[in-house]
């Protein structure tokens, strides 16, 4: 590790800068002799060099920058090669209060698009260090605490561009970040901004190096180490979100650029930060410039912030077994009171209620003309046909998403993992995307299939990724997070477009039990039973393989091959579930939480009332997205993830 | 000669308008003692043409938004409003029991769901390729009135439409006219939608005579979204900018101080007008709704 490592920062900056500036000479070198023109007459061209393209590759150079210095600020912050803009769901916070803004309050976007944005950002950072501050900054905990918080936003921006199609599809522009331009005004906002917070970037630069050395270091300059980590994770914050403002979401460069310069050999804090900040300029430019080389000759419109996420993806997924991940292990299991009473007996409580809300949700609804009602047996036809599928499909999904979370929750020793970050829900809505974009025309059942296929190709894809390091936890969830972003990145440039397809997928997304048959409702209940009920029976692995892998050895258990199958399990009911509800949903999350909150701690009860819980909180979710805005529908997923995501926080928190 | 054939061609088109008047104001087909069949539909293109042929649908979706992207003609008021086109409301529209369901293939994934509700009949005015959208719209405009018993209506609704479209073309012929680029602003100041090929508007253009400023690429919508720095492009020529409404309620002042639009030459010369709301996805009514708007701005801006 101390061995003579050369430094390759300056080799790979300046290839990054030359293939850079190479592409953009493709790009301009018809419109550059302008620039000597007299300033007399319009001249389209010279207009568009001189208010256009300019102030783009100043604005693109300007970005790439702060987003990466950002980035390497947080990760030396909080020792934390996770960490960046996009991770701890600064982007994210911006664009929802955008979005609400252009609701609620329109005006406010004109007097301020950019402090709108800012507010927005500062409060997600606010929620995410709230939890983050209870657990020391752990890097685990704030890197899932702000992607909960990223995915909460994104849910809520979500609904409230389905509800409002067609009008706000505008935000995908701005949230797959755009950096077209129209004048210099963005350049000369952000230009000052960012100086400012590279001065104090400087100041700060000494006291993150001693943060290196522990305690002491610090000490010895008078200031506490927490200070100076608030001190820096407060400028990336700012230099975050004036991109964010700025542009719109960037994603992955944040993350990138400072993982490259550490790799290349840029170990000492003031190398780093100043080698990211230059990869990262270079970096954003070069994919800016290639994206509209390819877009003049498709002669599409491509947000480069998508482009940026889709090329992250791949090179996150090289990267990661480089990465020397210094996690410290699990995170402490939640201290959960121990359950004193019988446990069958308060497992067929919770079933009843379970039973009760199922009763409520099916005979509980609206007129046509919108008045609540308690419809009776004489509508049975109609409910059998059209409820009755749709109560089922949501318990059996909420069922298998708290099983598959309670197992990944146990098998990484990390309670914040869920099925959604495996990214086998991804892989799910990928291959229903596919089957979308071949056929005009596509029926229920040919979607299933393409679901499935996808579902089947990332849990292979993880499988060999992850089988030589046998199955580490964090790498799984690195992996699940990779694949989720490119996900969101394609939907976002094809939203982005002004496809409308992209709001069928966006629909998809967002998890609906709308047009369940009776038939698939059936396959998944079947489903939901057999797989709940194999975890339930291999119940005693998810309660050794918390000992750690000598331990559970110990106890007779081959690691590997347990975690194998219980992963294929998890995988299963993952994609069995994301059919019916989509990838956004937090049931997987909440549930097995709940579970163990109530006192549930060991694998079988867990994982039993969990389901019960997962089910009842997916039924309930629907029935409310089905009755409140009637005859307008709010996905269950999204549904559940707003009422069950602040319920999650708040759970963090009081532990 | 040339001014005897247009007196013939305004006579031929004021009497089209009387024989279209006719029949809007004929009362719909439920009052006239018919079994008139009780449709529900799920696509405002669709719609316009059935109250076109003077029938009312019992529901439509998204009917709340109507106004915002259709506006012309009105919606009836008790139409029940079915829910979100892409997830109508499957529950409200069994209880409500229609006849019929018309869908488009953009919510078709939801058939299957609605074959069990009532028969469902599918208009395609886009499809990747094949004729064009005034063409598809033609076609399924017959269909429609067949479908719905009322051939006679559709037929003098389409002559009418025809003769009205040959009419305006003719006066708009003896006039001195710049190409038209059309755009909307649904997305944010810096982009545009523009419509080109494969556009309801491309075929209006086509059938009046008028020349379309943007032939570049579009997708089988026939819009592409483009930077506002590619609109600069269209700057040589002689260009009447028209923006469709509706218009995000922040973008007028963002406009309003961009260099590159205000030194637009379009934007210069205040060659530019705004348009009510004409549905871009619609059928033969928004097509004609559009000549009519396009025709009125190009007279009394060019003659």
């Amino acid at each position: 590790m101390m061995a003579e490592t050369r430094d390759k920062t300056p080799a790979i900056a300046l290839t990054l800068f030359a293939a850079a500036a190479a592409a953009a000479w493709l790009l301009l070198r018809e419109d550059l002799p302008h620039l000597l023109e007299p300033a007399a007459g319009y001249g389209a061209d010279r207009m568009v060099l001189l208010y256009s393209q300019l102030p783009r590759l100043v604005v693109s150079l300007l970005c790439g920058a702060a987003l990466a210095l950002s980035g390497a600020i947080l990760q030396r912050a909080l020792r934390n090669p996770l960490a960046s803009p996009t991770t701890l769901g600064l982007s994210a916070g911006a664009s929802l209060a955008l979005v609400l803004a252009g609701l609620v309050a329109p005006g406010l976007l004109v007097a301020g698009r950019e402090m709108v944005a800012l507010a927005g950002s500062a409060a997600t950072a606010g929620v995410v260090f709230a939890i983050g501050a209870r657990r020391n900054f752990d890097p685990v905990a704030l890197v899932l605490g702000g992607l909960i918080v990223s995915l909460y936003c994104g849910a809520l921006a979500t609904l409230l561009i389905l509800l409002n199609d067609r009008y706000l599809v505008s935000l995908f522009i701005w949230g797959s970040g755009s950096l077209a331009q129209q004048d210099w005004s963005t350049a000369v906002t952000l230009g000052p901004q960012l100086a400012v917070l590279c001065l104090g970037v400087a100041l700060i630069a000494r006291p993150l190096g001693l943060l290196e050395l522990g305690e002491a270091g610090t000490r010895s300059l008078g200031l506490s180490p927490s200070a100076v980590r608030v001190l820096a994770v407060s400028i990336a914050v700012a230099l975050a979100a004036a991109v964010a403002s700025a542009v719109g979401v960037i994603g992955f460069i944040g993350l990138a650029a400072p993982t490259v310069a550490r790799l290349a050999g840029a170990r000492r804090v003031g190398p780093q930060l100043v080698w990211s900040a230059l990869i990262g300029a270079a970096m954003l430019w070069l994919t800016d410039t290639s994206v509209q080389l390819l877009a003049a000759d498709m002669g599409a419109f491509i947000p480069t912030g998508a482009v940026t996420a889709l090329l992250g993806t791949p090179l996150l997924l090289l990267v990661l077994p480089r990465l020397k991940l210094s996690f410290a292990g699990g995170m402490a299991v939640l201290s959960a009171r121990r359950w004193r009473g019988p446990t069958m007996p308060a497992v067929a409580v919770a079933l009843g209620g379970l039973a009760l809300l199922a009763l409520a949700a099916l005979f509980i609804g609206r007129t046509p003309a919108g008045a609540w009602q308690v419809n009776g047996l004489e509508d049975w036809d109609v409910l059998a046909d059209w409820r009755l599928p749709r109560v089922g499909a949501a318990l059996a999904a909420g069922a298998m998403l708290a099983a598959a979370g309670a197992i990944l929750q146990r098998l990484t020793g990390n309670e914040m993992a869920s099925p959604e970050v495996l990214g086998i829900s991804a892989g799910a809505m990928i291959g229903m995307a596919a089957i979308l974009f071949l056929i005009t025309d596509p029926a229920y059942p040919v979607l299933m299939t393409g679901a499935a296929v996808g579902t089947a190709l990332v849990l292979g894809a993880l499988f060999i990724l992850t089988r030589r390091s046998g199955f580490l936890p964090e790498r799984l969830v690195l992996a699940g997070i990779a694949l989720g972003a490119m996900l969101d990145a394609f939907i976002g440039a094809l939203a982005a477009t002004g496809d409308p397809r992209s709001l069928v997928l966006l629909r998809w997304m967002s998890g609906t039990t709308y047009g369940t048959g009776t038939a698939s409702a059936l396959v998944s209940l079947v489903l939901a039973g057999g797989l709940v009920g194999l975890t339930v029976a291999l119940a005693r692995w998810l309660d050794l393989l918390p000992l750690g892998a000598s331990g559970a050895r110990g106890l007779g258990l081959s690691v590997p091959r347990a975690r194998g199958v219980l992963l294929v399990l998890a995988g299963l009911m993952t994609a069995a579930a994301t059919i019916i509800v989509g990838p956004l949903s937090f049931v997987g999350l909440m549930a097995p939480q709940i579970a163990r909150a109530a006192g549930f701690v060991r694998g079988g009860p867990q994982i039993l009332v969990g389901a019960a819980a997962g089910g009842g909180l997916m039924l309930t979710a629907d029935w409310l997205g089905r009755t409140l805005l009637y005859p307008y529908e709010m996905p269950a997923g999204i549904v559940s993830a707003l009422v069950g995501t602040p319920l999650l926080l708040a759970l963090m928190r009081r532990t | 000669m040339s001014t005897e054939r247009t007196a013939l061609s305004r006579r031929h088109f004021a009497g089209g308008l009387l024989a279209g008047a006719a029949f809007l104001a004929a009362p719909p087909a439920k009052a006239a003692g018919g079994a008139a069949p009780r449709v529900a539909v799920l696509d405002y293109g669709a719609a316009t043409t059935m109250l076109a042929l003077g029938v009312e649908p019992v529901g439509v979706a998204s009917a709340d938004a109507w106004d915002r992207w259709v506006k012309t003609p009105e919606l009836p008021p008790g139409t029940i409003d079915l829910g979100q086109d892409l997830a109508v409301n499957l529950e409200l529209l069994a209880f409500l029991e229609p006849d019929l369901i018309v869908i488009s293939p953009y919510v078709a994934a939801a058939r299957p769901a609605l074959e069990r509700i009532a028969p469902v009949e599918m208009v395609t005015i886009y499809a990747p390729d094949g004729p064009s959208p005034l063409e598809r719209a033609v076609a399924e405009t017959r269909r429609l009135g067949a479908l719905l018993g009322r051939t006679g209506a559709a037929d003098a609704y389409l002559d009418a439409t025809f003769a009205e479209l040959a009419d305006m073309r003719a006066r708009l012929s003896r006039l001195p006219l710049p190409a038209v680029a059309l755009v909307s602003f649904m997305l944010d100041a810096r982009h545009a939608r523009i419509y080109g090929r494969h556009s309801l508007y491309q075929d209006v253009l086509d059938r009046l005579g008028v020349e379309n400023a943007w032939t570049g690429a579009t997708n089988f919508w026939g819009f592409q979204t483009i930077g506002l720095e590619r609109m600069a492009s269209m700057a040589d020529a002689a260009v009447e900018l028209i923006v469709f409404e509706p218009i995000a309620d922040e973008m007028r002042p963002t406009l309003e101080k961009s260099p590159l639009w205000l030194s637009l030459p379009f934007v210069r010369r205040e060659d530019f007008v705004m348009f009510p709301p004409v549905l871009m996805f619609g059928m033969v009514p928004s097509a004609i709704r559009f000549a009519r708007l396009l025709t009125e701005h190009l007279e009394a801006r060019f003659s």
